[in-house]
Formats: C-alpha cells, structure tokens, sequence
C-alpha cells in the first residue's frame, strides 16, 4: 500500500517520538530504590555509569535521594524536561502510572516516551495480566506517549549514554552498529559477546522491547533504515507473528547498511497438519531463511560469527570484490583457512607477477608463493618484518580485494613483533589509498592477547579464529555484490498477469 | 473486464463452489482451471465421461497419454487405483477410463464422479516441484525446488515471499544444490530457464492473489529445453475455522 499523506505525516510523528527513545531530553525512573536487590536501583545505577548527562530524576515516595540523584515523591512533582519515564516498579501499579503519565503529559506536555521493564503482563498469558498490559499501553497512547515493552530489556545508547536496562558488563564505547533483539536473555548474551575482543568495540545501541505491546521492531528498524549513527543492524528474532512486516523493514534498511541476522529454531520441522508435499517442507525456518535470502539480509548461524561479522562490517573496508589472498606463518593452518574460504563460498584471487617476484624476493627461499594461487606459506622460519612486507605486498596486488593473515607465533618470531612491524606498514598503505579489508587471524588464546591488543589499540582489528574471518569476509563480499546495480527485469514487478 | 479480473474470478468460482460444498480439496481438473488463467502452463488434457470419449481425446492429444480420475471425493489418486500412466492407444485409453471409473467406486461408493482426465504425457524433462502456502506469519509463500528423488531425500527446495520478480525467481533456482541439474547434465539440454523463472513468477501472483488458499502444490512440474508444464496439481483450501 503507498503511504498517504496522513500515514507520512504520522510516520514522522512516529519517528520523533522513537528519537526520544534512544536522545531523551529527561529521565525520570519510577521505582528508583537504594536497596541493589531492586531493579530500580540497578537502572539508575546504570544510568548514571553510563554517563547520562541530561536531567536524572528519582521518583519515590520514600527517599530524598537515591544513589546522589535527587528523589521526588511523584511523577507530578518532577521539574521538567522529562521525556523518558521508566518504569521500574510491578505490573500491579500500573493504573497509577498510566494517571500520572496522563496528567504529566497534559500539564507538563514533555513526556514522550515509558519504558516499562517489569515483567506481569501479556507474556503470562493471564487475563490480568493482558489487561494490564492493556490499560498502560492504551492509557499512554491516548496521552500521546508511546511504551517501550513491558517484560524489557530496554534501551541501551552509547553515544547518547542512555542506559534503561540492569545488563552489566556491557562495553560503553559509542560505535556504528546496533543490536536489535527479540528475546532479553539472547540480547543480554550479544551484548556482552560484544566486548569479547581484546579490544572492544563500540556499540550504537542495544534494543529489546520486551512484549512489543506498543513500539515493535518493525517501527525500530524503520527508524534505523534513516538513523545516520547505525552504520550496521545485527537483528535477533525468533517466532515472530508479524514476521513480513519485519523483513520487509529490514530490507529497507539493507538497501544501504549491512543487516546481519541470527534466529534460532533453525531444527524444526514441517507443519504435521500439511497436506502436500510443498506444505511438509514449508518449515517455518525454511520460510525465514529464504526471506533473509530475498531481501539482503546475511544470516548467521553462530553467536561469535554474528557479532564478529558486524564488527567487521563496523571497521573494515568493504571488498570491491571476492578475490582473497591467505598468507601464513603455519602450513596445517593454512590448509584449515582454505577449507573455511570454501565453506564460505569464498576463493582464492591470483597475484601478479610483480607480487610474485616481491613475495619471493622478501620471503625466505624455501616459502611456498602461490601453491595454490592467492596463497602464500612464508613457514615457520619468517622473521616478523618479512611477515609485514609480505603482508603489504598482496595488499598492494590490484588482482587481490581482501587478505586473511595467519600467524602463529613461535620462539623465533614473537607476536608483539609481528604486530609492531604490521603497525608500521600498514597506515602507509592506508595513505596509499589500498584501503582493502585486512584480517589478521592471531592463533591463539592467552598466547597472542597481547599483540591482538596492540593492534586493536592502533586501530587494527584481530580475529580470533579463521573460521570466524572467514564467516564476516563471506558476508562483507555478498553484500557488495548484492548492491551493484540492478540487472533491468529487477525493477518489473507490476504484479498483473500478462 | 481485464485478464486479471477474469483470473481473479477464476478463484472466486472455485472458492465458492468448494465452500458451499463443504471440501478443502480441489480436483485436478478445477486447479488446472485457475492454473491456465495465471499463465502456469499445464500438460495437454481433457476431461473424459465415459471411456468412448477417452479414447476420443487420446486421438486428439496424440502420443502417449495418462488417465486419472476427476473426483472431488477421492484425494489420493494413486492410492484408490485410478490413476494409469503412458497409455499408448485410443483403445488403450477407453480400457483406462473404464477400470478407473470402476476403481473409483470400489474405493469409495458414491463418490461424486465428474470423470477422468486424459493427458498427454510430458516429455522428458528436469522433475521440478513448485507451489506455495499461506503462511500466518508471512503471507503468501513461494516454493520452488529440485522434484522426485532431490524432494523426497535432499529437500532440496526454497522459500521466497510472494511475489517475486524475474530476478528473484532466477536466484531462488541458482541456489539449489541441485541447480546443475537445470543446466542439462549427462548431455540433456539446458532447461528453458526463462519460461521455468516466469511460470514461478506467476505461481508467486497466484498466491498473493488467493489469501483462502492452504496449499499449491505442482509436483512435478516438468522442465526442459522447450519449455516447463504442470503435470500434477494438487491444491487445498484453509477451510473454514
């Protein structure tokens, strides 16, 4: 359906009202609370860890002060602006908060938007409840407030330091992509995988919105296909009732920005209740993963693999093409990232001549240079500073579009070494223009932590494994390919029978 | 009227008649129907009452022909006995016709019998299975995958939401695992892949176009060089809740 002038408009109003999830001007928290053991306390603890530096607001009846912050008895008596009221108190409450917020957003005309946290509505599945549940999103909406949840998660916003939930852990560094998240707990895990690097990286925001029961990830995702700061959307889902409108969102959003799917669920089975052939097969798993297909999105079937795919598409490059080149300091290894390129769909790139002749001339005599094409085994005698150049060499190589480097250090070649020379060569190369995708696969654990830190520091992103380089490269070269132009028949879908 | 609105009346009619007759199923002869109006080609047949006129339409379709009965209170076809493939003669044809009308009523006494259905067998060609359901979740719901064996064993099918484009289409078959197969293996022509992407394209319509639908199942669908036929169709109603 095209969107009329009044859904356009409303769309917008819809869009600035989102704006105040994630940058409100004012926080109140209903429920702030000195005692750790309640969620009120936890929310506002994070909130004030994370940095927020517009106006907090405690709201309890009992306290002057909660954790520094100024208490109020009521919603009524808060100075304003309060744009963001969450909800840390029981379900059971709620008809006072829906008359608070009602009041507040007549008289006062700031709130915006609730995040209620507290789990006790629909998700039982009591009639209570789904009653509840309804008085608070009916009550707010009415009073021109949208809700966030309830059962949520919340909102997390590193740029703008905006922290709603009671995760812990999560790394508070602003970066370009955001987590948008079906389930808390799924979300809560990526969260923290997040910060798994030696390094971590930033995150724009984290979003679970719990029950759905007013604002749902349909909205969120198109709020995102036009946030400038989301360079990239990692999308949790599962079972999902509105599951077309999803995609579709999503879809607008992969039009421009990586979108990079997990979703579980992916073992079950045909419907029993089929009658055909096609409706045994049509698995709803079956149905998502062909969706994911049509519209852009690059599934993932791993959580490491999905948040090293992001962070990848974060601070990469993208290649302008497929073709890699792997260089190692190990055989076995080696032969192990070829069959991951494969598995990925990926393949080798071939160097020049004149990359051939470099390679051979910095490498040691008995380094193996193009066995097969695109793959060079320096073996275990290289020393740190020929593992550079090389490293440099099929980078500068216009046939190669992305390189995956190996190391295993050994007591002739020290990692900090390698990642010192590595430091040295490559931003010549960046002011060279070569800004080709580079993944440095430090093997492994305790051992290369410190060199993998080094060059993270300086900007230089390490992976830990290759199956994990290879699983983002696969994805950062699909979605290149899938936006060059369109072949002329892609744009014909008049949807009449001729 | 446009083609599109007599398409669109084409499943208003058979909605309705299935609905005030209290089935799900449609036949053969009735999916055929709707299928022709959406431009999904279907084998050469025609629906025979009496074994003379079996043999009638044998002549007139030539070659070897297959005769299944058209009966809106037998499903499954093969298991009552009534259905007789690569029938080489006319009289061949009329003996068909009359062991599966009796067949039919063997299986099932007073089963509403509209006839049976005389076919021209299908050239060899790629087994394709193509169809769709609707979803709750997503609507309309393309299939399309590799037939025969590849189904039964590999699974080897995709999903797409419907419609899709030309495009769309093109990429859900290079995806198969078995997609060599459609590029003609063991010296077999390639099949005629723009005549096989616009007929999912227009099976895709067809179930954007039919929201009372459960399930479209064409299995096979032949394909080759000259081009890609409907030779079983299968298609159920929602019913009512």
């Amino acid at each position: 359906m095209a969107p009329t002038a009044n859904t356009m408009a409303s769309g917008q109003k819809a869009a600035a009202q989102l704006e105040s999830m994630f940058r409100p001007r004012g926080i109140a928290i209903a429920g702030a609370s000195s005692d750790p053991t309640k969620p009120g306390h936890q929310v506002l603890n994070n909130l004030l860890e994370a940095g927020y530096a517009g106006h907090i607001a405690a709201i309890n009846p009992k306290a002057g002060s909660v954790l520094g912050v100024p208490s109020y008895p009521d919603l009524d008596s808060v100075p304003g602006p309060v744009e963001m009221l969450i909800l840390a108190v029981p379900a059971k409450s709620t008809p006072d908060m829906v008359q608070a917020v009602q009041r507040r957003a007549t008289q006062r005309k700031d709130l915006k938007v609730v995040v209620a946290i507290a789990g006790g509505f629909g998700e039982t599945g009591l009639e209570e409840g789904k009653l509840l549940q309804e008085q608070l999103v009916d009550g707010c909406r009415k009073a021109g407030v949208r809700v966030v949840g309830p059962n949520c998660v919340g909102i997390i916003d590193n740029r703008h330091r905006v922290d709603t939930t009671f995760l812990t852990g999560v790394h508070r560094r602003a970066g370009g992509v955001t987590l948008l998240s079906q389930s808390g707990a799924m979300g809560a895990w990526m969260a923290l995988e997040w910060g798994a690097q030696p390094v971590p990286v930033g995150l724009n925001k984290f979003i679970n919105l719990g029950n759905m029961a007013d604002v749902d990830m349909t909205e969120v995702m198109e709020y995102l296909a036009k946030d400038p700061s989301t360079k990239a959307v990692g999308l949790y889902v599962e079972g999902n009732p509105r599951a077309r409108a999803l995609l579709e969102a999503a879809e607008r959003v992969a039009e421009r920005k990586p979108v990079v799917v997990l979703k579980v669920g992916r073992t079950d089975q045909g419907s029993d209740a089929a009658m055909s052939h096609t409706g045994a097969l049509a698995g709803a798993d079956a149905i998502y993963d062909g969706a994911f297909r049509q519209y852009g999105l690059i599934r993932a079937l791993r959580v490491d693999d999905f948040i090293v795919t992001l962070q990848a598409f974060d601070k990469l490059p993208l290649p302008l093409g497929g073709r890699v080149s792997v260089l190692t300091n190990a055989g076995g290894p080696g032969v192990y990232t070829l069959d991951c390129l494969t598995d990925a769909g990926l393949s080798l790139g071939k160097f020049s001549h004149s990359t051939h002749a470099m390679l051979a001339a910095t490498l040691p005599a008995f380094a193996s240079i193009g066995h097969p094409d695109g793959h060079v085994d320096m073996t275990g005698g290289v020393s740190p500073r020929q593992i550079a150049q090389a490293v440099a060499s099929a980078l500068r190589d216009p046939g190669i579009d992305a390189v995956i480097h190996l190391f295993i250090p050994t007591r002739f070649t020290s990692a900090e070494e390698m990642a010192k020379e590595l430091l040295a060569l490559l931003p010549g190369l960046k002011r060279h223009s070569l800004d080709k995708p580079f993944f440095p696969v430090l093997l492994a654990g305790h051992g290369v932590e410190a060199a993998r830190r080094l060059l993270e520091e300086n900007g230089v992103l390490t992976f830990g494994s290759p199956d994990q380089a290879a699983a983002a490269l696969a994805a950062m070269v699909r979605f290149g390919v899938d936006r060059q132009p369109p072949a002329m028949d892609a744009a014909v879908d008049g949807g009449n029978v001729r | 009227m446009t083609v599109r609105d007599v398409a669109l009346q084409a499943i208003d009619q058979v909605t309705s008649l299935c609905e005030q007759e209290g089935r799900v199923q449609l036949t053969e002869w009735e999916a055929y129907k709707v299928l022709r109006h959406w431009q999904i080609p279907v084998a050469p047949c025609y629906l025979a009452e009496t074994p003379g006129r079996a043999a009638e339409a044998a002549m007139q379709l030539g070659g070897k022909v297959a005769v299944k009965i058209v009966s809106p209170d037998i499903g499954h076809k093969t298991e009552a006995g009534c259905v007789k493939l690569g029938i080489s003669t006319p009289a061949d044809a009329a003996g068909a016709c009359a062991e599966v009308l009796a067949n039919a009523r063997l299986y099932r006494s007073g089963a509403r019998i509209d006839g049976v259905l005389v076919q021209q067998m299908a050239p060899p060609g790629v087994e394709i299975i193509a169809g769709g359901v609707q979803d709750p979740s997503f609507g309309p719901v393309l299939m399309a995958g590799l037939g025969g064996i590849f189904t039964e064993v590999m699974k080897d099918v995709a999903f797409r939401l419907a419609p899709v484009n030309v495009t769309q289409a093109e990429e859900m078959l290079r995806g198969l695992k078995g997609a060599a197969m459609l590029k003609g293996v063991r010296g077999k022509p390639p099949v005629d892949m723009d005549a096989l992407t616009q007929v999912l394209v227009n099976i895709s319509r067809l179930l954007e176009a039919w929201p009372q639908l459960k399930e479209l199942d064409l299995n096979p669908l032949i394909a080759s060089d000259r081009g890609v036929m409907a030779v079983d169709a299968l298609v159920t109603l929602q019913g009512r809740v």
